[in-house]
């Protein structure tokens, strides 16, 4: 795939790149559904008009552009005298977050993190808000936010035992069992554990 | 070398004189509603100037908007790289343009571009996502003012080439005074067919805005308002909760960092946030 980055906006990682026929807009956090096709001609509005800078640079793959795109942002904000922080602090977004963000984080904690056994970052997010600030200002969402916590430990804890039921049953390869070579298996993962090789030694 | 903003005071008897023959070719409603619709944007309408996150975090933090060739500058001194070359390397095939452009006017290299809004987000806000609008007593406080029917870059600009086409550059500036007018006379045809809150639709739709050119220097002070699409909102609110899972990339933690600053302002009372 050969992809041009013709456009870059270096202080907010922002490229108008072409990939194929397709002209379009890539900027953090570089998901498709966040990257619009631009129309033909929006490579020189973006130039003359917005700031952005004229380039023919070429990609193998997505990932090389963003890490270009990401190694830009941080040089250009240190040639301004700014610089791109090592993390965000998640007190910071709190502080600073709206009621409706917060109620949006919530709903999205409930049908999508939970469900997705995603418990670390669910609670990340719910211990923090619990801890921060936010909640003084927005207390009437503290009991929704405590019931999602207790809601996400119960599930992690459910799915953690499911685990562990499935370890201690070890039937992790049924096939083997029913066809009686566990036995076998073992000892062949063996010699290649001492082999360091899939290929058994000439003797 | 031209004075684009003695150019556009010479016009205004000639733009009110266009205005009065569009409205000599309308119906007696018709014409009403072009001149109701003149006076609207002449209270309405404001200077924005469509910014990515990191000005309005500049802005905030006590420093003025920058032009090409401020920022140009600026880069310079710090690379000990000419400016031009910044430019050049920059620009790339559009310099040759920008350059004729900037260079045929008196303090062409001062000039920064902003386009009326009379409310929404500006134009192509996926560019430059924020929509700083200007206090209507800081453009009160402006001398060196001219509004032109687009984009400058085309209107003076006959094809392809890099000449300027000088009639274009005497016709098409309108001073501040007449800003309304040439708003009215543009959009005469339009005015009868839309709805009144529509209104601020046909001051910049897609595509088809007022440009403005000015002289001066743009602080936090000179803000009325910042104005985001709530799509843009949703992007930064999606950046900002996906840091509490994963380590964001550098492009990330920039905007994420951007749009803490931004909202602080707003909450702090330093300036406006408003979702569109």
């Amino acid at each position: 795939m050969s992809l041009t980055l013709e456009a870059i906006s270096a202080v907010d990682a922002t490229g108008v790149v072409r990939s194929g026929r397709t002209l379009r807009l890539v900027r953090p956090p570089y998901l498709l559904r966040d990257s619009p096709v631009l129309p033909e001609g929006s490579v020189q509005d973006a130039i003359l008009r917005h700031g952005f800078s004229a380039s023919q640079q070429q990609f193998e793959s997505w990932e090389g552009l963003i890490e270009f795109l990401s190694q830009q942002v941080v040089e250009v904000r240190r040639q301004l005298g700014g610089e791109v922080p090592a993390s965000i602090s998640n007190e910071d977004i709190l502080e600073v977050a709206s009621e409706q963000d917060l109620t949006v984080y919530l709903d999205r904690v409930e049908r999508e993190l939970i469900p997705g056994r995603l418990f670390d970052h669910a609670e990340n997010f719910l211990v923090a808000f619990l801890a921060s600030s936010a909640l003084d200002r927005y207390a009437g969402l503290g009991r929704r936010a405590a019931r999602l916590l207790q809601r996400n430990n119960g599930a992690r804890r459910a799915a953690e035992a499911a685990v562990s039921e499935l370890a201690n049953r070890d039937v992790r390869f049924p096939s083997l069992e029913r066809h009686h070579e566990v036995e076998k298996s073992v000892r062949i993962a063996k010699n290649i554990q001492v082999w360091g090789s899939v290929f058994a030694p000439a003797t | 070398m031209f004075d684009l903003f003695a150019i556009a005071r010479g016009n205004a008897l000639v733009i009110e004189e266009r205005f009065e023959v569009v409205v000599a070719g309308m119906g007696a409603q018709e014409a009403a509603l072009a001149r109701e619709f003149a006076s609207w944007v002449e209270t309405e309408a404001l200077i924005s100037i469509n910014v990515p996150s990191f000005v309005v975090g500049e802005l905030l933090a006590g420093r003025a908007c920058q032009n090409t060739y401020e920022l140009a500058g600026e880069l310079a001194a710090v690379s000990g790289r000419p400016a031009e070359d910044i430019l050049r390397e920059r620009l790339k095939d559009h310099y040759e343009r920008r350059i004729a452009f900037d260079g045929a006017f008196n303090g062409g290299q001062n000039f920064r571009y902003g386009a009326l809004n009379a409310g929404g987000p500006g134009l192509t806000q996926q560019y430059d996502p924020y929509c700083v609008v200007l206090k209507r007593t800081y453009q009160d406080t402006l001398t060196d003012l001219a509004y032109l029917p687009g984009d400058s870059l085309k209107i003076c600009f006959g094809g392809a080439g890099a000449s300027l086409d000088e009639d274009a550059v005497r016709r098409s500036p309108a001073p501040h005074s007449h800003r309304h007018v040439l708003v009215a006379i543009e959009r005469a045809a339009e005015v009868p067919t839309s709805d009144k809150h529509e209104w601020p639709k046909l001051v910049a739709p897609e595509g088809r805005y007022f440009e403005v050119i000015f002289v001066g220097e743009v602080l936090l002070e000179a803000v009325e308002c910042v104005r985001a699409l709530k799509t843009e909102i949703k992007r930064m609110r999606e950046l900002e909760f996906a840091n509490f899972g994963r380590k964001l990339d550098p492009g990330e933690r920039a905007l994420a960092d951007d749009f803490v600053v931004l909202r602080r302002g707003a909450l702090e009372g330093k300036l406006r946030l408003e979702e569109v």
